[in-house]
C-alpha cells in the first residue's frame, strides 16, 4: 500500500498497451501510422532522468513586470528568477522531484495524479506520471492577487542518436481561497529534427483553484515541426472560482491533447480557448472536456483551427453534466478554417447531459475563407497571399482574447512566425 | 377470440399490447447456424447466388465484433432467437383470404381502413413473410413494382441481383451481416423512369412470435426523374422476453429522382431495434429520411445518404422519444462524394422518466470537392432530472470549398413558457404537452397527415401523467 505516484503509474504503464484506433478517443489519431514503428517503445525505454535542486541553478535576468521566470530543459528547471516583491506577497515555486518521499509529495499534486490515473487513463498519461522528473509546484498564499505573470519556459533541444530526446515536464498550480495568478507556459525549440530521433514531449498540467480564486493560464506551444507533443490537463475548480485558459498549438508533427476542466464547486466558471494551426504533414488532435459536477456552474469553450493543405486536425469537445449539476450553463464552439485543397478537419463536439435543468449548446463550423473578404482586402492593395494571411490571423486571434495584454506578444509573435 | 366486434384501434389499448396465438406454418428451432440459413433459403426456393450471399454474410456475422459504442446491446442472446417463421402457406391476394387471427391483429392496427383511404399498396408483414400484397391498378399500369423481396427475386431476378447488397454490403456491420444471412420479407420497389408515384406506398411490419427476430430487407430503386414516398410503420405486441429486429434498407435514387422514406418506429418496450439504412443519390437526385423513434428498448439507427452525383441533396429528419427504460441511439449520416451537393440533418429528441435519447451523426466531405454545404441542427428536450440526453456529431471535412455547420441545444421546458400557458388557463400537463408538440412541430409537418395524427397521439400517450 501507499505506493508513490510514479510506482503506480509504472504499473499502469506496464499493464496498458499503446492506444490504438479501437479506442474512440484515438480513432482519428493512429499512432502506429503517424509514428515510425517502435519509436514510442524506444523513447519510453530511455532512463528516467535524475533530478536536480532548483536552488542550485543560476538565475537569468528577470524581465520587467514579471513575478517569476523559470526555464526548464527536459522538464527540469535549469534557471529561475523570482521577484522579491512576489515572494513577499506569498508566491512560492517549489521543485517536487519525482523521487521525493511520500511525506514531501504535496497532497494536492498526489490527488491530481490519482484523479488522472484512475479515470479513463491511457498509456500516454501513465507514461507521463511514470517518467516525469518532477513537478514545478506553484502556489500562492491565501487572498493574494498577483497581477504580474509567472513565466515557465520549456526549452527543447533536439537530441541525437546517442541521446534521443524525451521530456515530461509537469506543472502544478495550487491556489488557495481568494487568490489570483496569471501564468504563461511556453514550449519552444527543436526547430529541426532528424527523422531517426524524433523528440517527444509528454507534458502534464494540473491545478486546483480554491474558492473565489482566479487562475489565468496561457499555454503557447511553438515547438519545431518535427516534435511529437502530448499534453493532458486536469484543472479543478472550487466554489465560485474562475478559470481562464488559453492554449495555442503552432508547432509539432503530431499533437494530441486532452484538457479536462472539472467544475466541482458551486457557481464556478471556466472559459477555455484554444487555437491550432495544422501545417502540411502535421496532425493536431485537440480534446477538451467540460465536466460539470456542481450546480450553478458555467463554462464556455472556443476552439479555432486553421488547416493548411496536407494538414489534418481533429477537435473533440465534450460537455458532461452530472445529475447533481442543476442549473448548468455550458457552451462549446469549434470553428475550422480550411486553407486549401487537401486539408482535412474533423470536428466532434459532444454533449452528455444527465439532468434536466441545463442550458447547453454547441456549434461547429468548417469552411473556407470568404472570397468577398479576400476581394475586399485585395482591392485595398493587399496581395492575395497577404490578404489570406491577414484573414487567417484575424480568424485565429479571436481565440486569444483571454490572454493578458502583457503576454499577448508571445502569442502574436508565434503566429506571425508561422504565417 | 370469437369476439367479432374487435375494438377500433385504440392507442390506449395498444399501449398494453396484444397478441394472438402463434400459428406459424414452418419454424426452425431457436439459434443461428448454417443449417438454419440453408433451410431459410431452401424454403424460399432461392437461386444459388442468394444462398451463397447468405452464407458469406453468416461468416461475416460470426467474424464481426459487437459494436463497442452506442446503446447497451451486450445482453442480446443470439442463440435464444428464432430466425425464421413462415406464417401462412402462400402470399394471398385478398384481404378476406387472410387467416382470422392475422386479420384481427391488423384490424386493431386500423390497416384496412387506412388502405381504403390513403394507400396505394399494402405489404403487410406478419412474422417474416409478406402475407398480403395489393397494388392498385394504376400503379401496375405505370410499371411500378411493389413486391415482397422474395417475389421480386422470383419474378425480376436481374434487377434484384444488380442492386442487392450493393448499397449495404453483406459485411458492412455485424447486424447488416446478420440480416443478409437470415433476411425474410420486407419490400421491393422499382419505379421506372419519369413516373411520379403520387400516393405514399406503405407496409406494416409486425412481430408476433415470442423471441422472434425479424429481419426484413427492403430495396427501393427509383429510376431517372421519378418520385416515390415509402412509409414504414412498426408496431409490435408486448412480450416479456427480448426480441430482436434488425432490418436492412437499401435505396437507389437514379439521376434526378427523389425518394422519401418515412418511418415511425413504435416497437414495444422489450425489442432491440438495430437497423441499417442507406441510400445512394446520383446526379441531381434527392433522398429524404423521416425517421421517428418512439418505441423499442434499444434502438441504434442512423439513416445514411451517400451523395454520389453533382447536385444531389440529402436530408434526414429524426425524432426520438426516450421514455422509461428506453435508449434511443439515433441520428443520420451524410457522405458528400460529389461537388455541388447539399445536406440537412434535423434532429429533435425528448427524454423522459429516466430514458436516454442520443443523437449520433456523421457529416463527411470527401477530398477535392467544391461547393458542398451541410447543416446539422440537434435540439433536445429533457423532461425530468433522471433523464439523459447525449449528442455525438462527427464532422470529417477533407475539402476546402465547403460550409459545414452544426449546432445543438439541450434544455428543459422553460418555467417562462409553462407560466405563460398556465396563466392562460391550461393545466400544467396540457401546457407541457403543447410545448412538446410545438417542439416537434417542424418535423411532424413533414409527415403525411394520417402519420402526423398518429405521431401526435403517440406522443400524447407517452406524455400522459408527466407534469413538466
Amino acid at each position: 500500500m501507499n505506493r508513490s505516484v510514479p510506482q503506480m503509474a509504472a504499473d499502469l504503464f506496464e499493464k496498458l498497451s499503446w492506444p490504438d484506433t479501437t479506442e474512440e478517443e484515438w480513432r482519428r489519431t493512429d499512432l502506429s501510422r503517424l509514428l515510425p514503428k517502435g519509436m514510442l517503445d524506444k523513447t519510453a525505454d530511455l532512463p528516467i532522468l535524475g533530478t536536480g535542486d532548483i536552488n542550485e541553478r543560476p538565475a537569468p535576468l528577470l524581465p520587467e513586470n514579471y513575478a517569476a521566470r523559470v526555464i526548464t530543459e527536459r522538464g527540469i528547471p535549469v534557471a529561475m528568477a523570482l521577484s522579491e516583491e512576489a515572494v513577499k506577497k506569498g508566491l512560492s515555486i517549489q521543485w517536487v522531484s519525482q523521487d521525493s518521499s511520500p511525506e514531501d509529495f504535496p497532497t494536492d499534486l498526489e490527488r491530481s495524479a490519482n484523479a488522472e490515473l484512475n479515470t479513463e487513463t491511457d498509456r500516454i498519461t501513465a507514461w507521463h506520471w511514470r517518467s516525469f522528473p518532477g513537478a514545478l509546484h506553484i502556489s500562492l498564499s491565501e487572498s493574494v492577487r498577483l497581477k504580474e505573470p509567472v513565466i515557465i519556459e520549456e526549452k527543447l533541444i533536439a537530441g541525437d542518436e546517442q541521446s534521443p530526446l524525451f521530456s515530461a515536464p509537469h506543472l502544478h498550480i495550487a491556489l488557495p481561497g481568494s487568490g489570483e495568478l496569471n501564468l504563461l507556459w511556453c514550449f519552444y525549440g527543436a526547430p529541426e529534427v532528424q527523422e531517426s530521433v524524433i523528440p517527444v514531449v509528454n507534458a502534464g498540467l494540473t491545478a486546483s483553484i480554491g474558492e473565489n480564486s482566479l487562475l489565468n493560464i496561457a499555454l503557447n506551444q511553438n515547438l519545431g515541426n518535427g516534435v511529437v507533443f502530448f499534453l493532458h490537463d486536469h484543472l479543478l475548480l472550487e466554489r465560485d472560482s474562475r478559470l481562464e485558459f488559453t492554449e495555442a498549438h503552432f508547432g509539432g508533427r503530431l499533437v494530441k491533447t486532452r484538457g479536462r476542466v472539472i467544475l466541482s464547486g458551486k457557481g464556478s466558471e471556466a472559459r477555455i480557448n484554444g487555437l491550432y494551426l495544422a501545417e502540411e504533414d502535421s496532425h493536431k488532435d485537440i480534446g477538451t472536456i467540460q465536466n460539470h459536477l456542481s450546480p450553478g456552474a458555467s463554462s464556455t469553450a472556443l476552439y479555432k483551427g486553421a488547416i493548411h493543405p496536407g494538414g489534418r486536425s481533429v477537435y473533440h469537445g465534450l460537455i458532461e453534466v452530472s445529475p447533481e449539476a442543476q442549473g448548468t450553463d455550458a457552451y462549446l464552439t469549434n470553428r475550422n478554417l480550411v486553407l486549401g485543397e487537401g486539408a482535412r478537419a474533423d470536428s466532434i463536439p459532444q454533449l452528455n447531459i444527465l439532468t434536466d435543468d441545463v442550458k447547453c449548446s454547441h456549434g461547429s463550423t468548417t469552411g473556407k475563407m470568404d472570397p468577398s473578404h479576400l476581394f475586399y482586402l485585395e482591392s485595398r492593395g493587399f496581395s492575395p497571399v497577404e490578404a489570406k494571411k491577414e484573414l487567417t490571423r484575424g480568424f485565429l486571434t479571436e481565440a486569444m482574447n483571454l490572454v493578458p495584454d502583457t503576454l499577448a506578444d508571445v502569442f502574436t509573435d508565434s503566429l506571425d512566425g508561422k504565417l | 377470440m370469437s369476439d367479432k366486434q374487435a375494438p377500433v384501434s385504440g392507442l390506449a389499448d395498444y399501449k398494453y399490447g396484444f397478441s394472438y396465438p402463434d400459428q406459424s406454418v414452418y419454424k426452425p428451432g431457436k439459434g443461428l447456424s448454417e443449417e438454419v440459413v440453408r433451410a431459410i433459403s431452401a424454403q424460399k426456393r432461392e437461386p444459388e447466388w442468394m444462398l451463397e450471399t447468405r452464407l458469406r454474410a453468416l461468416r461475416a456475422f460470426y467474424r464481426k465484433p459487437m459494436p463497442n459504442w452506442g446503446a447497451g446491446i451486450g445482453d442480446i442472446d443470439f442463440d435464444d432467437i428464432y430466425y425464421y417463421a413462415k406464417p401462412t402457406e402462400s402470399v394471398v391476394k385478398n384481404w378476406e383470404d387472410l387467416p382470422e387471427d392475422i386479420l384481427k391483429t391488423y384490424d386493431r392496427l386500423g390497416l384496412p381502413e387506412a388502405e381504403k383511404k390513403f394507400l396505394a399498396g399494402v405489404g403487410a408483414q406478419y412474422d417474416s413473410e409478406v402475407v398480403y400484397h395489393s397494388i392498385q391498378e394504376d400503379l401496375k399500369s405505370q410499371g411500378v413494382l411493389f413486391l415482397s423481396p422474395e417475389q421480386a427475386l422470383e419474378e425480376h431476378p436481374d434487377i434484384v441481383k444488380k442492386y442487392f447488397g450493393t448499397i449495404i454490403p453483406f459485411n458492412d456491420n455485424k447486424f447488416a451481416a446478420l440480416n443478409t444471412a437470415v433476411w425474410s420479407g420486407g419490400s421491393f420497389i422499382y419505379v421506372p423512369p419519369n413516373i411520379k408515384v403520387e400516393i405514399p406506398l406503405q407496409a406494416y411490419f409486425r412481430i408476433n412470435s415470442e423471441n422472434f427476430g425479424q429481419f426484413e430487407r427492403t430495396l427501393i430503386i427509383v429510376d431517372e426523374n421519378s418520385f416515390v414516398h415509402y412509409i414504414e410503420g412498426c408496431t409490435a405486441p408486448v412480450y416479456t422476453t427480448d426480441s430482436l429486429h434488425s432490418a436492412v434498407v437499401e435505396i437507389v435514387a437514379e439521376k434526378g429522382a427523389r425518394v422519401r422514406y418515412s418511418t415511425i418506429q413504435n416497437w414495444s418496450g422489450d425489442i432491440y431495434n438495430l437497423v441499417t439504412k442507406r441510400a445512394v443519390a446520383k446526379e441531381n437526385a434527392t433522398v429524404e429520411w423521416v425517421d421517428g423513434n418512439i418505441g423499442s428498448k434499444r434502438t441504434m439507427k442512423y439513416p445514411a445518404v451517400w451523395l454520389m452525383g453533382e447536385g444531389a441533396h440529402g436530408e434526414v429528419l429524426s425524432i426520438a422519444f426516450g421514455g422509461k427504460d428506453q435508449e434511443q441511439d439515433t441520428g443520420g449520416k451524410i457522405v458528400h462524394n460529389a461537388s455541388n451537393t447539399s445536406s440537412i440533418i434535423t434532429s429533435k429528441s425528448i427524454s423522459k422518466d429516466g430514458g436516454t435519447a442520443t443523437y449520433r451523426g456523421l457529416i463527411k466531405v470527401a477530398e477535392g470537392l467544391h461547393n458542398v454545404k451541410s447543416h446539422v441542427v440537434c435540439d433536445a428536450l429533457i423532461l425530468d432530472e433522471k433523464s439523459i440526453s447525449k449528442t455525438f456529431p462527427y464532422m470529417e471535412v477533407e475539402s476546402d470549398d465547403v460550409s459545414v455547420e452544426h449546432e445543438a441545444r439541450v434544455s428543459r421546458i422553460s418555467e417562462d413558457q409553462l407560466f405563460y400557458l398556465t396563466a392562460r388557463g391550461l393545466s400544467e400537463e396540457e401546457a407541457s404537452m403543447m410545448i412538446v408538440n410545438g417542439f416537434l412541430d417542424p418535423l411532424v409537418k413533414q409527415l403525411p397527415m394520417e402519420y402526423a395524427v398518429e405521431l401526435n397521439r403517440l406522443i400524447e400517450l407517452e406524455m400522459e401523467g408527466s407534469v413538466g
